[in-house]
């Protein structure tokens, strides 16, 4: 209930946001923008900080299984 | 050894034929090839092989594949302790064994996307992964919807994996045994102005069955006769409920030709872990095909209940993904756009969005665990 109100009050707000038009975009689009870098350089490292670290979540990919140096 | 790396490299040369077959025969629209290499200070080292490629089958459909191998291997340890230095945990059996111990990995994932209309898309992902002692398989579906002359776009994910996690007990024994997982995902990313944009979500996961980490062993006083220990697995709660949010903002610094990225993460669980994560990327144009982009993420966490204070509830472990501690990574990727090599020749078009890869990265904890990361990919967009 309260993850249901708090993206109901943030997509409010975010309706207040200035819209910026498609021809303005195209720093936007620039790779450099995107944090997850490169395809599989996610999960890759998602996958090490798993072995090692009690939490998850984040915007990360799809996968689960062993971690693989265990 | 070498017999070993030979079967491992003959392995990835039939699935290298294979792949490249496909795509001549599907004509992808994308194909990466990745490799991974991971050595930690307890000579620990995972070497991984990846290749995945999109392809567009008709209209707004989209396949996608991804292929992976890992080969995990570890020396033949010198303490009788499994599980106290690292948690390079190994089958009890190859601690009386001779050599380094090996073990592989197969896993892909295939999926299809497909576009409602020019503002909705909804992909479905089946996930598959082999090991000797662990099993996983998922199935993930997303929606993702577009508003606002694509301003905001909001991102709905359900994923549930069936793990059996193994343990070796001999060569011919193996104990198995069940873990469930259900998890729901919210993003959006939200357009700013025309340098900024922000992401932002939340995360809630439910694990069940057998969550312990069969090869991190505990020594216990034995029941009948105290003064003789036994090396005992872990007890954890057979459920565990687990949150997190995130937000994240990119800024494109123009006077500089790069940007700047920074991502922070909420975690809390059931099992009274709570956590922080921060990260920042700063990356820059050093030529029009280079960029060179160092980052560094701090984590920070705190103990769960039954490792704070053993034997709370019946519980105890000792495993340290579970214990206090905070965690730097650190290190510097390089990519080069191979673009240049199309100038003037048009059958090498497909180079204009193709680059190739390459980082350093080191981890170390406060719990005495370092490693150091390496990775290359080669990237192909046609």
């Amino acid at each position: 209930m309260k993850y249901a109100l708090f993206v109901t009050v943030t997509c409010i707000l975010l309706m207040g946001c200035a819209m910026v038009k498609p021809y303005e975009r195209e720093k936007l689009a620039d790779p450099i923008m995107d944090a997850s870098g490169h395809g599989t350089k996610q999960s890759l490292e998602d996958k090490l900080f798993s072995t090692r670290e009690g939490s998850m979540g984040g915007g990360t990919g799809i996968g689960g299984g062993c971690g693989c140096s265990k | 050894m070498l017999q070993i790396r030979l079967k491992f490299l003959k392995k990835l040369s039939v699935l290298l034929i294979f792949l490249l077959s496909l795509h001549a025969s599907l004509y992808a629209d994308q194909l990466a090839y990745n490799t991974y290499y991971v050595a930690d200070n307890s000579q620990v080292n995972i070497f991984t092989t990846s290749f995945s490629l999109a392809k567009s089958l008709y209209k707004h459909t989209t396949l996608l594949l991804d292929i992976e191998l890992d080969q995990v291997g570890q020396p033949l340890l010198t303490s009788a302790s499994l599980d106290v230095i690292s948690s390079a945990s190994r089958p009890k059996r190859n601690v009386i064994g001779t050599g380094e111990y090996k073990k592989n990995r197969g896993q892909f994932i295939v999926g299809l996307e497909q576009g409602l209309g020019d503002n909705t898309r909804f992909a479905l992902n089946y996930y598959n992964s082999q090991e000797e002692d662990y099993q996983s398989q998922s199935g993930i579906a997303t929606l993702t919807q577009e508003l606002f002359e694509k301003n905001l776009t909001l991102s709905l994910r359900g994923q549930y994996n069936m793990d059996i996690v193994g343990e070796i007990i001999s060569d011919e024994q193996m104990l198995e045994n069940n873990k469930e997982v259900f998890q729901l995902s919210f993003g959006l990313t939200q357009l700013l102005s025309p340098t900024t944009f922000m992401r932002m979500g939340v995360d809630e996961r439910l694990d069940s069955g057998f969550l312990s980490d069969p090869y991190k062993k505990i020594a216990m006083p034995n029941a009948i006769n105290p003064v003789i220990v036994d090396y005992v697995t872990g007890n954890a709660p057979t459920e565990r409920y687990r949150s997190a949010g995130w937000l994240e903002m990119s800024h494109f610094l123009s006077d500089l030709n790069g940007s700047v990225i920074g991502h922070y993460r909420y975690y809390q669980d059931d099992w009274e872990i709570i956590s922080h994560t921060f990260k920042f990327i700063f990356n820059k144009y050093i030529t029009d095909h280079v960029i060179f982009s160092p980052e560094y993420r701090y984590y920070t966490q705190t103990a769960a209940y039954f490792v704070s204070s053993p034997g709370k509830n019946g519980y105890y472990s000792r495993d340290p993904k579970l214990q206090a501690h905070d965690a730097h990574y650190a290190g510097a990727n390089l990519s080069y756009y191979l673009g240049g090599f199309a100038k003037g020749n048009p059958d090498l078009d497909f180079l204009q969005n193709s680059s190739w890869d390459i980082m350093y990265f080191r981890y170390f904890d406060t719990l005495k665990y370092s490693s150091n990361v390496m990775e290359t990919q080669i990237k192909f967009s046609f």
